[in-house]
């Protein structure tokens, strides 16, 4: 963990949760090898809240997390996002109904690396009306301008909208990113390792905007690997083990080595499973 | 049959290796020039067939060479060498024999054929039968082939464990070289007697279409490489018999391995699992 | 690194492997007796020496543009669809069936042949496409199939339905209301091609301009990032072949509407074979950019043409020239070719 102790803590006001924009109920998610990774999970995000699913990885947090955005069928349960209840999601769908994916790895879903900047800058957005006519066509007027909003709000260092992503830092592409799929105006941002293997400024920077997004009454789902990082800025907390819950609870309910524990597989004796709030565990 | 079978076994080991070696068609071509002129040199068919091993591996070394330190995308240098074959057989075959397009040789070079109870058998296709098995063994039942299989798999690991990922495949693609530079002697030592320019006439592909078929097991190929060779000959057969040839026109019997070659391959494919860096180099991270 | 360098990069590699291509042929011609020098010399005056020759370099590059876009359009949406071949022979059947057997008022007719043959190409693409879709079915190997399944059919067409009543090595000519007018006595140059270059530059456009050629290229370039992004690979898919096929058949048109003195398919397919093959060493020489396809294709058309005055004068087979293509795609595909030069360069 790279300077687990510099990295400045960002500050998170309290303030009470909305109504949920997120519902998942008995999710059960397969891998690429066919044997079950999610395992009957139910829960809940609200708006305003962030979310956070901590635990080791490989626990099926990847797979829960492309059933969620559109690009690994379901095998059973239901996910509702913002009031509309979906059999067979996709990515379109994921948009269309206000969410945004920050992936786990930006340089496999998020990003093409031999595509420039601009070109970058609408990818999963290019068939919004603001980027292509009716007809089809490219309106490339808006998308550089477009693009070079990005750039400017979310501080993406480039030398030029033609620039090949492949060219900046990986602090740079995933600011990129991030400012791409926040900019989408979501009710539900669901964020992956965001701030995995970047440089502090940008570490920072990002678990900002998904504190402001929250702020703003937007419902955020975090996963991360990073304790920490889920510790800094979440509300709500879930540890993920083997394909299922093995303990959740707000924030301050939860100590580090409490989480610790569960992220290795041990259930803390006592605690009661209704500190989960709204949401059960599978059953 | 045999040469679909030669060039199918070794490029079974070569691609459980990692490496894909799609100029199989090109080495067709070219070692077919190659066998009979080594035939000719040494008035021998036999050696002919030696010739075109010889060849092959060269090539077959050539494309390791280029895929493994030249680390370069193995589907377009393999397309390099077939886009080259077509333009170097004729140019062969005229600075060889003087004359273009075809050269015919005499027929003691033909490889003698085995005379059985049940009919004339090549030697050169029972030696593919055995190639077939013993590949089947070298993959399943050696460390050696433990260490192909691996190497396609999981490189790094290979690496990991002190053996040279390069080597190996190096080997595999020059043996599969090999392999189908003998299968492509064969065309005109063992079957036409003849060499022409487009003597191959995309039996290259089809024999990278037994592999997809065996997903990669050599007894499958083999299998494979039987099925899509009795469509040939029979095509062959059919565009002679008499009663059938005059009703059915020769172009479509003609199109018969290949229509068979393309069902045959959209019935099996689907549930084929190739190794994990099929076609990729390998680059310590 | 200094000024003189800022050349674009792609533009430097692809001379670079020319030059490669060039003395690797130059080393095979030695080996087997031949002058290089002559040679090289008779095949620069074959394709540049008279105003006329280089006006039929441009013929010859013609259906090469065309025949690279089919390659390029593939690689961009990640396909490797190497069934230019077939899908042109099945374009000069189509164009050959409208130029020869029906009669339309001027205008009308070559438009109907042209666009005939386009369709013709794009049907014949649709076998690969549709199999790949279904089955998964690798494209090298069913566009191969289908390129030899192509010949036979063609060939068999030609002579059995198309064949010409006096002359039995060709089909019917083009009636002269099908024909592209030829633009000079001097050379087998027509109007067609302002239709290839016209329509390598519309599939620019389609590629770089529209949600869907986006989407096309992205599909190739990440095919993670494409399902992200919700685009339907089995739309690209058929997007590419059906492009790549349309400009085949328009490669095939333009050798029986626009290449006199023939206005014919050979019963061999003499005046198409091998165009489709040809046409992937373009493409690459042209850096999949259809183009670049254009320039490239012009390179490639004086080796074609050149070629020809290079095997009267120096005895070197023409078809040498198509070793050469198969160096150069050798030479482009190994990257690290690049990053010695890169090296080598910064020293």
């Amino acid at each position: 963990m790279v300077g687990r102790e510099i990295v400045p803590r960002v500050s998170r006001s309290s303030r009470p949760p909305g109504d949920p924009v997120l519902i998942v109920r008995n999710l059960q998610v397969a891998n690429d090898q066919g044997a079950l990774a999610v395992k009957g999970i139910s829960f809940e995000v609200r708006a305003g809240e962030i979310f956070g699913i901590a635990g080791v990885e490989g626990n099926g947090q990847s797979e829960l997390v492309q059933a969620l955005a559109g690009l690994r069928p379901i095998r059973s349960g239901e996910i509702s996002l913002n009031g509309a209840e979906i059999k067979h999601l996709t990515p379109l769908d994921l948009y269309r109904l206000g969410g945004a994916h920050i992936p786990e790895d930006r340089l496999r879903f998020g990003l093409a690396l031999n595509f420039d900047l601009a070109e970058n800058s609408i990818l999963s957005r290019q068939r919004e009306p603001a980027f292509s006519t009716r007809m089809g066509r490219l309106n490339w007027n808006a998308i550089l301008s477009y693009a070079r909003q990005l750039v400017e709000r979310f501080n993406v260092l480039a030398p030029g909208l033609h620039t090949p992503v492949r060219s900046l830092s990986g602090g740079n592409q995933q600011r990129l990113l991030v400012g791409r799929e926040l900019s989408k105006e979501p009710v539900l941002v669901i964020a992956v390792h965001p701030t995995r293997g970047l440089d502090i400024a940008s570490t920072v920077y990002i678990r900002e905007l998904l504190v402001q997004m929250r702020d703003e009454g937007k419902g955020v789902l975090l996963v991360s690997a990073d304790l920490d990082e889920v510790l800094e800025i979440s509300d709500r907390i879930a540890v993920m083990y083997e394909g299922q819950f093995i303990g959740s609870g707000k924030v301050e309910e939860l100590s580090r080595e409490e989480i610790g524990l569960m992220m290795g597989g041990i259930t803390p004796k006592g605690r009661d499973e209704s500190a989960l709030a709204s949401s059960p565990t599978s059953d | 049959m045999t040469p679909l079978a030669l060039a199918a076994v070794g490029e079974c080991v070569n691609e459980k290796a990692g490496v894909v070696n799609i100029g199989l068609e090109g080495i067709f071509m070219i070692t077919s020039v190659t066998g009979v002129w080594t035939a000719e040199v040494f008035g021998n068919g036999a050696m002919g067939l030696l010739g075109g091993a010889l060849a092959g591996a060269v090539l077959g070394f050539a494309l390791g060479v280029i895929s493994v330190y030249g680390r370069a995308d193995q589907i377009i240098a393999g397309m390099g060498l077939n886009i080259f074959a077509l333009g170097f057989v004729p140019f062969l075959l005229i600075s060889l024999w003087a004359f273009p397009g075809i050269h015919i040789f005499p027929n003691e070079l033909m490889v003698p054929r085995w005379i059985t109870p049940f009919g004339q058998v090549s030697p050169v296709t029972v030696f593919a039968v055995l190639v077939a098995f013993l590949a089947h063994l070298l993959l399943h039942r050696t460390v050696l082939g433990f260490r192909i299989r691996a190497v396609g798999e999981r490189p790094e690991a290979v690496d990991v464990a002190g053996l040279r990922v390069d080597h190996l495949r190096l080997l595999t693609s020059t043996l599969g070289g090999a392999l189908a530079g003998i299968g492509g002697a064969f065309l005109p030592l063992g079957w036409f007697g003849a060499v022409v320019k487009e003597i191959s006439a995309g039996r290259g592909f089809i024999a990278l279409a037994c592999v997809v078929f065996a997903g990669l097991e050599p007894l499958l190929a083999l299998g494979a490489a039987m099925l899509f060779g009795f469509a040939d000959g029979f095509a062959s057969a059919v565009a002679v018999t008499p009663g059938v040839k005059e009703r059915i026109p020769f172009y479509f019997v003609s199109m018969i391995p290949y229509v068979t070659t393309l069902v045959v391959v959209a019935l099996v494919i689907g549930q084929r699992r190739f190794p994990r860096t099929i076609g990729r180099p390998y680059a310590r991270e | 690194m200094k000024a003189r360098w800022h050349l674009p990069r792609p533009l430097i590699e692809s001379l670079v492997t020319i030059f490669i291509g060039l003395t690797a042929g130059a080393l095979l011609m030695g080996a087997f007796g031949y002058s290089p020098l002559r040679a090289y010399q008779a095949l620069f005056i074959g394709a540049f020496g008279t105003p006329a020759d280089v006006l039929e370099t441009i013929a010859f590059a013609t259906p090469l543009m065309l025949t690279a876009l089919t390659f390029s359009v593939g690689i961009r949406a990640g396909l490797f669809n190497i069934g230019a071949e077939g899908q042109m022979y099945l374009g000069a059947i189509g164009t050959t069936f409208v130029a020869g057997m029906v009669s339309l008022p001027p205008g009308i007719h070559i438009a109907a042949a042209t666009a005939s043959g386009m369709l013709f190409g794009a049907a014949w693409a649709m076998i690969p496409a549709l199999l790949k879709v279904w089955r998964g079915v690798h494209e090298v190997i069913s566009t191969i199939m289908a390129n030899w399944i192509a010949f036979h059919l063609s060939t068999y067409l030609a002579i059995n339905f198309l064949g010409d009543p006096t002359r039995a090595d060709r089909t019917v000519p083009a009636l002269p209301t099908a024909r592209y007018p030829v633009l000079t006595e001097d050379a087998t140059l027509t109007a067609v091609i302002f239709v290839a270059i016209a329509f390598c530059a519309a599939i620019y456009l389609y590629l770089w301009g529209t949600r869907a050629g986006y989407e096309l290229r992205l599909g190739g370039e990440n095919p993670d990032a494409a399902r992200y992004a919700g685009v339907n690979a089995n739309r690209v898919i058929l997007l590419s072949f059906v492009i790549g096929g349309l400009a085949a058949g328009l490669a095939g048109a333009s050798q029986i509407i626009g290449r006199p003195p023939a206005w014919s398919l050979y019963a061999t397919l003499g005046n198409v074979a091998t165009l489709g093959f040809d046409g992937i060493g373009v493409a690459l020489v042209g850096r999949n950019h259809p183009l670049g396809g254009i320039l490239a294709a012009f390179l490639f058309g004086a080796l074609a043409h050149g070629g020809r005055l290079m095997e009267y004068q120096a005895g070197v087979l023409s078809e040498l020239v198509r070793a050469l293509n198969g160096i150069i795609v050798v030479t482009l595909a190994v990257p690290e070719v690049w990053a010695m030069l890169r090296r080598r360069r910064i020293r």
